[in-house]
Order: structure tokens, then sequence, then C-alpha cells
């Protein structure tokens, strides 16, 4: 008998994403702030940072049910695993400047990195992102229709 | 409809798809933020009170426009606890709180202003706003800084439930 792991990956990512889509997008001021925290997008004109808290969580969940459906699988997993890696980059350049400015150890460091889940322990976050790309691509790429 | 078999047609109207639902959330959701609006301002030196300062202006709070308090905290946290008196605007939608309170600000000789404390800076670029939107006089702005935090540990006065 086929193994349904790896459908269950799928589906369970699914859910993850729409999730972690449906809590931003309740809550788009802290999600700005976030975003604005991370000084990677521009300010002028403002609607490219003002576009982040609406389109972020949207990705999120669209990615969500292109795994639920099945639709656009291979599109949503593209891009969702290089916005995922995108931003992990960012959190760890944060984290970095972090570092420098409060002699902390890469351990140590922690703070709300606009993920939903307030303040947290960065080193583990980025474990969980690598392991969100990880399972992002194989959703997407790997796993079975159905 | 066909939809695209390769990948990269997939991304690209997987791409499309979520640029258009996102600028459609920004438009018909009402809680969604303003895709024109400066949310983060350059900051002004504005002068600062502290919470001994704040408290002794609390009973012209009650009596008059002498001073005005402003809240620039959301509607939950103002709900949770503020200080007595409090007009409260959600700097993030200025044109649903600010009229409310505008004709006590422009009569006040003290438009003193908090947020959360710590890290906020939510009352100085309400206070930015004010300025720039309103024509409220930066002479009469001021910060408290220490915010809800610190008169929350001072052990001050606090009043729960909605905005006045």
């Amino acid at each position: 008998m086929r193994s349904r792991l790896p459908l269950i990956i799928r589906f369970l990512m699914g859910g993850v994403l729409i999730a972690y889509g449906v809590e931003k997008m309740m809550d788009p001021v802290s999600f700005l702030k976030a975003i604005h925290e991370y000084d990677i997008l521009p300010k002028n004109p403002t609607w490219i940072l003002n576009l982040a808290p609406s389109g972020i969580p949207i990705l999120e969940i669209a990615t969500g049910l292109a795994f639920f459906t099945g639709t656009l699988r291979r599109g949503a997993a593209t891009v969702m695993s290089s916005f995922l890696v995108i931003f992990t980059a960012a959190i760890l350049m944060r984290t970095l400047g972090i570092m420098e400015e409060t002699g902390q150890s890469f351990m140590q460091v922690e703070f709300d990195c606009g993920c939903g889940a307030g303040v947290v322990v960065i080193w583990e976050k980025i474990m969980f992102n690598t392991v969100l790309v990880l399972g992002t691509i194989h959703a997407g790429f790997r796993a079975p229709d159905s | 409809m066909n939809l695209p078999n390769s990948t990269l047609g997939q991304t690209v109207t997987f791409t499309t798809a979520v640029l258009v639902l996102a600028v459609l959330n920004s438009w018909v959701n009402p809680s969604a933020l303003d895709l024109g609006k400066d949310y983060f301002p350059p900051q002004h030196d504005f002068r600062v009170v502290d919470g001994q300062m704040v408290l002794e202006f609390l009973p012209d709070l009650k009596q008059s426009n002498f001073a005005v308090l402003i809240d620039a905290r959301s509607t939950a946290h103002y709900t949770e606890g503020h200080i007595p008196g409090a007009y409260q605007i959600d700097r993030y939608h200025l044109e649903e709180y600010v009229p409310p309170a505008l004709p006590a600000m422009q009569e006040a000789g003290y438009v003193i202003i908090y947020c959360a404390g710590g890290d906020c800076e939510d009352s100085i670029f309400l206070a930015t706003d004010l300025v720039y939107r309103y024509g409220i006089e930066k002479e009469v702005l001021y910060i408290y800084e220490g915010g809800m935090e610190e008169w929350e540990g001072l052990g001050h006065p606090i009043a729960t439930g909605e905005a006045r």
C-alpha cells in the first residue's frame, strides 16, 4: 500500500499556512510595525510597505488552499518557498544587527519577527522556517495529487 | 478555464492572483491599511511630560478643555485600561477617531499624547499627523513617553471601557 505520509504533509502544510495567514490578517497594524522594523521595504511610495500586510497573509492563505485543492500547487510552492527564504534571510540579517548592537550571542536573540507568534527565540524560528521551506517544496512538487 | 501546467506558468498565474487579491483586500476590507498613507513619517522633537505631570492634569481633564489627554493605542487596548478622561485616537484610522476629539484639541493649551510606553512610537507619529494633517499647533503637543506601561507601574488610576 502506498504511504499516505506525503499527502498528510501536504494537507498539514496547507493548514499551517492558512492559520498563519488568518492570524496576520486579523491584526494588520502589528504586522505592518513588524515589517517596518526590518527596514527592507522602501517607505516611498507608501503602497509598497502598506501592501505587505495585505499581500503576505493572502499569499499564505492562497498557498494553503492550493495545497488543499491541488490547483496551481507547484506555482504556489515556488512563490511561497521563495518568500520564506527571503523572509528568513531578513530575520537573520536583523538578528546579526541585534547581536552587534547588544553583544548577545546568536542563541540568546529574541524579538517579534512578525510571524504571528509575538516575541520568539530566533534560532528556533530559523530552524522552523527551514522546515517550512522544505515542507512547502515537498507539498508543491513531491506530494501526490490525492 | 485552462490553468497552466508548467511551473513557470503556474508561478506567474499564482503571483498575479495573489497581487490582485491583496489590492482588493486593501480596498474592500475595512480593517485593512490605507495604501496611500505614510504610517511612519519623520519624527519631531515634541516636548515631553512625565507621569506626575499627567496626574496633576487629571482634574482639569474632567472640568475643561484646558488640557486634553489622547490615547494613541488600539480600541482593544484602550477598552482594557486607559488613563481616566483620555480620548482615544487609533492613529491607523485617523478619519474615524480624530473628529470627536478635534474641537477639544483645538481649544486646549495642552494636548498630551501617550501610547503603550517602552518602544511604542505611536504617540509621536500621531502628534506628527495632528500637526500636518489637522493643523494642531506643535507648541501645545506633549508626549507622555512612559505611556500606559509606566502609568500602571506607578499605580495611578485606570479607567476601563469604551471611548468617551
